[in-house]
């Protein structure tokens, strides 16, 4: 049971920290990007500088809300059950 | 032996079954997360779907931060379509303010003066640029003779007819005389469509004509004569297949150009809402099958299932087949047709992909979204309500 806790406190560990530098990284660029029309770029410049941050911009915030939690969610629970027996 | 051999295979069909619970409770573990995430988003879309003031204030607040719209302010690649988002940004601005003064008399005060501002900026010179540079002459200016300039006029006259009814006491005489205009080169193309540029005509620009003409009628039941055709020519380019508008039409054969597609049908049926209710109807409901699901996200495909094409200046970036545009116009006809799940899912996409944040006026900005953006956003989150158009003199 122990084993179990310790990985599942990991995977956790690991998402919050991984959650923590994408809020970071989510806040840096959209402080940059206030006032760039990243749309625009994205559209008709595509390896411009703005579309490129402007699509990491997006990047970041679909793996802040979605897939880190998902990850995270998914080892946590999965260390818990498969290592608590042993 | 055969004992050993039996306890040995009974474990690993354990471990094999301990192996698949975890794989369950994991991936049910990510589910909740998913949707967790996905509630975390857009929390003021419900305050929105209610048409609360203080939520429309933010949205309307949000595509006044920006300030006025100049060609420079957007970099798309080609002049041209600079100068047609900064021709767009203040009259989806003007109809964003009048749409919440009109439900929220309370918030005139403050919203009013920027209300007047986008208009003097809709009617100002630099506005009128992107119709210049094609017709070679001022759609305002006493030369234009033969020229349609059917998207100014028709985008113009329906953001005037609605800053007109929300302050009744200003923009008279300009809004009469924009569409005035616009009535007058309907009624002389009898056998031709209006054209936005010289040869070119395109069905969304005329649904905004036909609504522009629909707010210049004192009552509902007048006959317009040029609403008629106006309405007549958009149920020909209606694609029968898809239920979809017609993007663009050869303006005398009217045979399609483009394809039908999401974004122009979208947003065809937020100009057509003070218009021609049914039309509206007919046109959300054919867009409606446009929607999908991906990671519990909802958006509007630009091109109907099973085609597929790339994104231009009309659709904006299209991912996977979802078409910003068309996601972001669908709002005004969910909201105008009660379809309340698809308005709140369609906020939380916007919020996901739009990256909103708080501006120092109070308004929500988005990052992704520019002054063109945020002013279509707050245009098509705050459109009135056939109820709501009805109990004001718009479409019966």
């Amino acid at each position: 049971m122990r084993v179990a806790l310790r990985r599942t406190a990991k995977a956790i560990m690991i998402g919050c920290i991984v959650e923590a530098a994408l809020y970071a990284l989510h806040l840096g660029l959209s402080h940059e990007l206030r006032d760039t029309p990243i749309a625009a770029a994205m559209l008709t410049a595509p390896g411009s500088a703005a579309a490129v941050m402007g699509a990491a911009l997006v990047i970041v915030r679909i793996l802040l809300y979605l897939f880190v939690p998902m990850l995270t969610a998914f080892f946590a629970i999965v260390a818990l059950v498969r290592y608590h027996e042993e | 032996m055969t004992w050993a051999i039996m306890g040995a295979s009974m474990r690993a069909v354990l471990r094999f079954f301990r192996f698949l619970l975890a794989v369950a409770l994991g991936g049910a573990g990510a589910f909740g997360a998913l949707r967790l995430g996905h509630a975390l988003l857009a929390p003021s879309a419900p305050a929105l779907l209610r048409a609360e003031a203080s939520a429309q204030r933010a949205a309307a607040l949000g595509a006044i931060s920006w300030g006025p719209a100049s060609k420079d302010d957007f970099g798309t690649g080609a002049e041209l379509f600079d100068h047609e988002w900064a021709f767009g940004a203040p009259m989806m601005r003007t109809a964003c303010l009048a749409q919440v003064i009109l439900r929220h008399r309370m918030l005139d005060s403050e919203l009013g003066p920027h209300l007047d501002d986008a208009v003097k900026e809709l009617l100002s010179e630099k506005s009128r640029a992107f119709t210049k540079m094609q017709w070679g002459s001022d759609p305002l200016g006493p030369n234009a003779g033969s020229h349609d300039h059917g998207a100014y006029l028709g985008y113009t006259g329906f953001a005037l007819g609605l800053a007109a009814r929300a302050h009744p006491d200003k923009w008279t005489e300009q809004r009469r005389d924009v569409v005035g205009r616009l009535r007058a080169r309907v009624l002389a193309r009898a056998d031709r469509w209006i054209e936005t540029y010289p040869d070119q005509a395109y069905p969304p620009d005329m649904s905004a004509m036909a609504g522009a003409l629909a707010l210049d009628r004192e009552d509902a039941r007048d006959e317009d004569p040029a609403l008629t055709r106006a309405l007549d020519w958009l149920r020909g380019a209606i694609d029968p297949d898809s239920g979809l508008l017609i993007q663009s039409i050869h303006p005398e054969t009217g045979a399609a150009i483009d394809r039908a597609r999401g974004s122009g049908t979208f947003m065809a049926v937020y100009f057509l809402l003070p218009a021609d209710v049914e039309l509206a109807k007919r046109l959300y409901d054919g867009g409606r099958a446009l929607g999908g699901e991906g990671l519990s996200f909802m958006g509007m495909r630009e091109y109907p299932r099973g085609t597929q094409g790339a994104g231009d200046v009309d659709s904006g970036p299209v991912l996977f087949g979802f078409g910003v545009s068309a996601s972001g116009f669908a709002l005004a006809g969910a909201r105008a047709f009660g379809d309340d799940r698809a308005f709140l899912e369609l906020q939380k996409t916007a919020d996901l992909f739009g990256v909103p944040y708080k501006h120092e006026n109070g308004g929500t900005r988005h990052i992704a979204g520019g002054p063109l953006g945020d002013a279509i956003l707050c245009a098509m989150e705050t459109a009135l309500s056939p109820e709501e158009w009805a109990s004001r003199g718009g479409a019966p």
